[in-house]
């Protein structure tokens, strides 16, 4: 008796597929696609990601076609009585196995190491956004025009110009945050008691949505932002206008749960 | 209690045997389980527990997947669903992949090294009555934060690695923390007893001639992993107890206004968290070791290279920790290093994975449950292993760090491998201990409804991820996106959970009606299948003498010059009639005693006291006390 239930599965992964591809070309589109790129960081880390997907692809791809291949082949047959041979190892094979996964991943260092160190870089003639996670908003400060009292923008709304390096400080004054603008860059961490930095550069003007991913308590899912991206004039007209509407007061949060 | 009248001695081996069916009797039902230190019994103990915690933490995640189904959802509100993920992730880590590891340690070792029992019986019975209170003291939680039936629940919430500061008072004040702090502290010890128990077994009480190479791969990867736990447990105890003393006696370990330093449990959580990682799937990778060899009638493909990558696998899992902390700045430096050894750790894991095909190559596979489970798991794990490696890319993973990607990967490491591995040994061993086989029908059903589940629910998960789903968000607006892709992975958890069901009514239909199974029924390589389905109290009626790995195979069969396996005429080998015979030797069994719950009953108790309590503290502790002086003083069966 063939128990091989094999070529259903292979019918049942593409049904899955095809209802996959079918359902609408919707499906891959969001406002925090972070294969969409909007700036030149996150669409470094999508690349390198991909420099990495393909040989994973191609791998995965080869190992179960082998695993397919090898239960297809060697499945027991209604005619056979015998045992197989009873073969224990071979060295050369491990050694291969064990050296061609070293090399083929000694390729991933330097575009990972490079790619660590610069986005550890914040570039010079950066704009400086102060950025402070709480629970559960985001308040983003500008350093006043000449040392000035620094300029609050409204809570969750990040506005930074186009086109220039953007130096972002992050600092909690409660629980551990994390600051993602999925198009724009990856995240990092706001910790209390600490400062960290990240730094972006948007392509285009328009608008995106950022949102907090490091779990922070009941209002997690609701800790998301605006980013505004403008052209410098703008900006700055904004930022002018938010410099004479300051009132100094501190929004209070609250959420309910629900 | 009789147990306490039981005067050892050394007798013969009929006498042996007579004692050894008359003490099996000595207490009887309930309380004939309640008192075991049989290391059979304790593993069935382990197993049947695991496996309600595992409906327990099932049930959590189809309560998840129906809030997170559609945008804008309000099954659950954001209390609920935060304290509901963070009970899955502990339930299922804490007390049902570890705890299904740990059934297995006491179900095969000792038989798989020719022992009657494990090194300890006591502490063994012991290790598995504390992590049964410490997984009841975590989940009485949910009945402390109000009015239960009015959908008012307590348990912790914090997520399964509780990051500081969130879990200090001031961001959590109910108690649902310490709960959490204090029950992973419980089931903390009930894994090192168990770690130690299996080290000092595998290292002392294998049969004559059982050397550590001619060991079955599970055992090697049973070893490996209780070097793991006995390492790892201290590290998560540490932390344990600096936020124990945060939470209960106003200390600042993790306080970032009073000059502590919220990113040290970070560091110390993951450093215990990564080997864990390693506890909870090296068990599976041993018993796929186990299966493939049996099912396509081979000896496993390389197996010093399995074993060598195995115990590689435990070293380096102590290098790679801050993987789970690229985004928190630690610097480009650190960042490199972990980003290098995270590559290099699948290295070892590859070698596996090859040594599985080629164990399957050549072979003549015979399509069992067993084996789908098991090719289901290098299926699977291939996939979280590759996912794995896309993790030790840092500056994509700060883009993929704390979304479903992540989810989707270690979904595919403990669900695709780790399950599938249990559920592949389920197979394979429920004959052995029961007598009688499992279904093969339902068992496909179980694996195909399982399989489809798995990857509709995991897969989309990665493109959730991709998309920008962070993790632990309680609902998600509309117009994002991630409606269809949610949907499918709820569908996907309500396939799993049918094939679970399908395995319950496999299970309950083989224990009345299954086929009786016999000794041997796979016609298997390691020592459990020469003797009885279900073994006798003592396992071998006389210890046996161990010439080679698989050695019960080479009683079986010789080989030609070819390679070929040719059967061993009955009464050929030298060794062939170990299970019978009276040669005078005297069998020595462990007593029963109920000390060892008595022991671990006193310690939930001086959780419950910390939180509500110090007089109850007092009363665990005597408790805990006059079960370890019962347990000293029980005249010992030698």
């Amino acid at each position: 008796m063939r128990h091989l239930h094999l070529p259903r599965l292979a019918v049942l992964v593409s049904l899955i597929a095809a209802a996959m591809l079918l359902s609408g070309c919707g499906v891959f589109s969001s406002p925090q696609n972070t294969f969409a790129p909007a700036g030149e960081v996150a669409r470094d880390q999508k690349n390198i990601f991909l420099f990495v997907l393909w040989p994973a692809v191609a791998i995965f791809a080869v190992v179960e076609a082998l695993l397919l291949y090898i239960l297809v082949r060697f499945r027991r047959r209604k005619d056979d009585s015998g045992l197989p041979v009873q073969t224990h190892g071979n060295n050369r094979l491990e050694i291969g196995w064990t050296v061609a996964p070293v090399l083929l991943l000694a390729f991933f260092v330097p575009p990972v190491i490079s790619g660590i160190v610069d986005l550890g870089k914040t570039p010079k003639d950066a704009v400086t956004v102060d950025v402070t996670g709480l629970q559960w908003a985001w308040q983003f400060s500008y350093p006043g025009p000449n040392g000035s009292t620094p300029v609050q923008a409204p809570i969750n709304e990040l506005h930074i110009p186009v086109h220039r390096n953007i130096a972002f400080q992050l600092r909690s004054n409660d629980v551990i945050h994390s600051f993602w603008m999925p198009k724009l860059a990856g995240k990092t961490d706001v910790i209390p008691g600490r400062v960290n930095h990240m730094w972006i550069k948007a392509d285009d003007v328009g608008t995106y949505s950022g949102q907090c991913a490091e779990f922070c308590g009941l209002g997690h899912a609701q800790m998301r932002f605006k980013i505004v991206v403008e052209s410098q004039e703008d900006f700055d007209a904004w930022l002018k206008q938010q410099a004479a509407s300051q009132t100094g007061d501190q929004p209070v949060l609250a959420f309910d749960g629900e | 209690m009789a147990g306490a009248t039981y005067t050892p001695r050394r007798v013969t081996m009929a006498e042996a045997l007579r004692q050894a069916r008359e003490d099996a009797g000595t207490y009887r039902g309930v309380w004939s389980w309640i008192a075991t230190v049989d290391h059979k019994r304790i593993g069935v103990l382990y197993g049947v527990t695991a496996f309600f915690f595992f409906l327990v933490g099932g049930l959590e995640a189809l309560l998840i997947r129906v809030q997170l189904a559609t945008p804008n959802e309000h099954f659950l509100n954001a209390d609920r669903y935060n304290r509901i993920f963070t009970m899955h992730g502990t339930t299922m880590v804490f007390l049902v992949v570890m705890p299904l590891g740990a059934t297995f340690f006491n179900l095969l070792v000792p038989l798989m090294i020719g022992a009657r029992d494990v090194a300890f019986p006591r502490m063994n019975a012991f290790s598995y009555w504390l992590f049964l209170f410490g997984g009841i003291f975590l989940n009485v939680s949910f009945f402390t934060g109000g009015n239960i039936l009015k959908g008012d629940l307590g348990a912790p919430d914090a997520g399964w690695f509780g990051y500081a500061p969130l879990t200090l008072n001031r961001f959590s004040p109910d108690n649902g923390i310490d709960y959490w702090m204090l029950g992973l502290q419980i089931l903390g010890v009930a894994s090192l007893a168990g770690g130690f128990n299996f080290i000092v077994t595998i290292l002392n009480m294998r049969a004559p001639g059982m050397t550590l190479f001619r060991m079955p791969l599970f055992v090697w990867m049973t070893l490996v992993t209780s070097f793991l736990i006995i390492f790892a447990m201290p590290v998560i105890a540490v932390a344990l107890f600096e936020l124990s003393f945060d939470r209960l006696f106003g200390a600042n370990f993790f306080n970032a206004a009073a000059g502590g330093t919220p990113l040290l449990w970070q560091h110390m959580f993951w450093l215990f968290g990564h080997p864990e990682v390693y506890i909870l799937i090296l068990p599976a990778m041993g018993i796929v070791s186990e299966v493939l060899p049996t099912f396509a009638r081979k000896p496993l493909f390389g197996y010093p290279f399995v074993v060598f990558s195995g115990v590689a696998i435990g070293f380096m899992s102590w290098g790679v920790w801050a993987h789970h902390m690229y985004t928190t700045g630690l610097g480009s430096v650190a960042n490199s290093a972990f980003g290098v050894s995270t590559i290099l750790i699948s290295v070892p894991t590859g070698v596996k994975i090859f040594n599985w095909l080629a164990t399957l190559w050549g072979g003549s596979i015979s399509f069992k449950t067993p084996l789908y489970f098991a090719v289901g798991f290098i299926a699977m794990f291939t996939i979280g292993g590759l996912t794995g490696v896309t993790h030790s890319i840092v500056p994509s993973d700060y883009q993929q760090q704390d979304t479903y990607y992540v989810v989707a990967h270690f979904h595919q490491v403990l669900f695709g491998g780790a399950i599938f591995g249990l559920f592949a040994g389920a197979y394979y061993w429920f004959p052995k201990f029961t007598g009688r086989m499992l279904d093969e029908g339902w068992g496909k059903l179980h694996f195909w409804l399982m399989f489809v589940g798995f990857n509709l629910t995991f897969e989309p998960m990665m493109v959730l991820g991709l998309l920008g789903m962070p993790r632990r968000i309680q609902t998600y607006p509309d117009g994002y996106g991630w409606g269809f892709w949610n949907m499918m992975a709820t569908v996907g958890a309500f396939l799993i959970a049918a094939s679970i069901l399908a395995f319950i009514v496999n299970v309950i239909k083989s224990l009345r009606t299954g086929d009786v199974a016999g000794d041997d029924p796979w016609d298997a390589r390691t020592l459990e299948w020469s003797i009885p389905s279900p073994p006798p109290p003592y396992n071998f009626a006389r210890v046996p003498q161990v010439h080679a790995l698989d050695d019960f195979w080479h009683r079986k069969y010789a080989e030609d010059p070819a390679g070929k396996p040719v059967p061993v005429p009955a009464g050929a080998s030298d060794h062939a009639d170990d299970s019978h015979g009276d040669d005078g030797h005297g069998i020595h069994l462990p007593s029963p005693s109920y000390f060892p719950l008595i022991a671990a009953a006193g310690i939930p108790l001086i959780g419950f006291g910390l939180i509500y309590d110090v007089a109850i503290v007092a009363v665990g502790a005597v408790v805990t006390i006059v079960g370890l002086y019962g347990w000293a003083l029980e005249p010992a069966a030698e």
